[in-house]
């Protein structure tokens, strides 16, 4: 099977990060304020395959 | 402090052979490396910093959905790096003014154990995270603007431009009752990450405690 240079795949995705007594999400915390937060990150994330895991290389 | 991470990869292939083309789609979950930690610092002082450890439990095999959690908020990425002990440090200094304008300044590093079986492998590595972040903060509403970066300190010939990575942030929330719902918005700044992920959008959701 051969690849044709230039196809994408494309990456649909979430991440969801609930906190518990949270400040760690450094973005969202408030200072010496408990809470627990729940997050949801969504990219805009287009890549080729063999690109991506060659930029993984450097991650 | 704790953090429990998740991500969620549906993958999408598609292959164009020139008499025809199909397409596979794939979906991983997994959960990644919790975090637990201390926080230390006063709710009135300048400087507080943060001791934490994430448990190398996110599973090698979750290739896909760990380097979309990693890529997807690279100053985080140690919350999916399978086979590694992640260890940080960050000390914070931070300036709420009366008029409400705030800023935050934050750095320290993310040491990395080698926990896999390949002994080939290198046993340590070690990022440097830091960002600057400014913003309006009022008892009923906050604005936030920040940029951050980070830098790989391990690796060692390359340059610095290949070493380091960073986005701008802007960040938004409101004060509803005991509650804080929020919006997130990230541009990254690298040309070769901006291939990848070129913007993140999020929400968020904060419920007080006290």
């Amino acid at each position: 099977m051969k690849r044709i240079p230039g196809l994408r795949m494309v990456l649909l995705a979430g991440f969801f990060s609930p906190a518990v007594l949270s400040a760690q999400s450094f973005w969202l915390s408030q200072p010496g304020k408990a809470h627990v937060t729940l997050e949801y990150l969504r990219p805009d994330f287009k890549a080729d395959h063999d690109g991506l895991r060659a930029f993984a290389a450097f991650l | 402090m704790a953090e429990i991470p998740y991500s969620y990869c549906r993958c999408s292939y598609s292959y164009d052979f020139g008499y025809g083309s199909y397409s596979v789609e794939e979906t991983e979950k997994t959960a990644g490396n919790p975090y637990v930690g201390l926080e230390m610092g006063g709710k009135e002082e300048r400087i507080y910093t943060e001791l934490g450890v994430r448990l190398p439990l996110t599973p090698y095999e979750k290739w896909n959905a760990n380097l979309l959690g990693c890529l997807i908020d690279f100053t985080r990425a140690d919350a999916f790096v399978s086979d590694w002990l992640p260890v940080s440090a960050m000390l914070n200094l931070r300036e709420n003014a009366r008029s409400g304008l705030a800023y935050r300044l934050r750095a320290g590093p993310v040491l990395l154990f080698y926990t896999g079986e390949n002994n080939y492998n290198d046993q340590f590595e070690w990022w440097l995270n830091y960002s600057a972040q400014i913003g309006f903060e009022t008892d009923r509403f906050l604005i936030r603007a920040s940029i951050a970066g980070r830098l790989n300190a391990s690796m060692e010939g390359a340059a610095m431009g290949e070493r380091t990575m960073h986005h701008l942030g802007i960040s938004a929330a409101l004060h509803l009752g005991g509650l804080w719902p929020g919006v997130y918005a990230v541009r990254a700044l690298d040309a070769d990450m901006q291939e990848f992920i070129r913007s993140v959008v999020g929400l968020n959701l904060s419920v007080e405690l006290d």
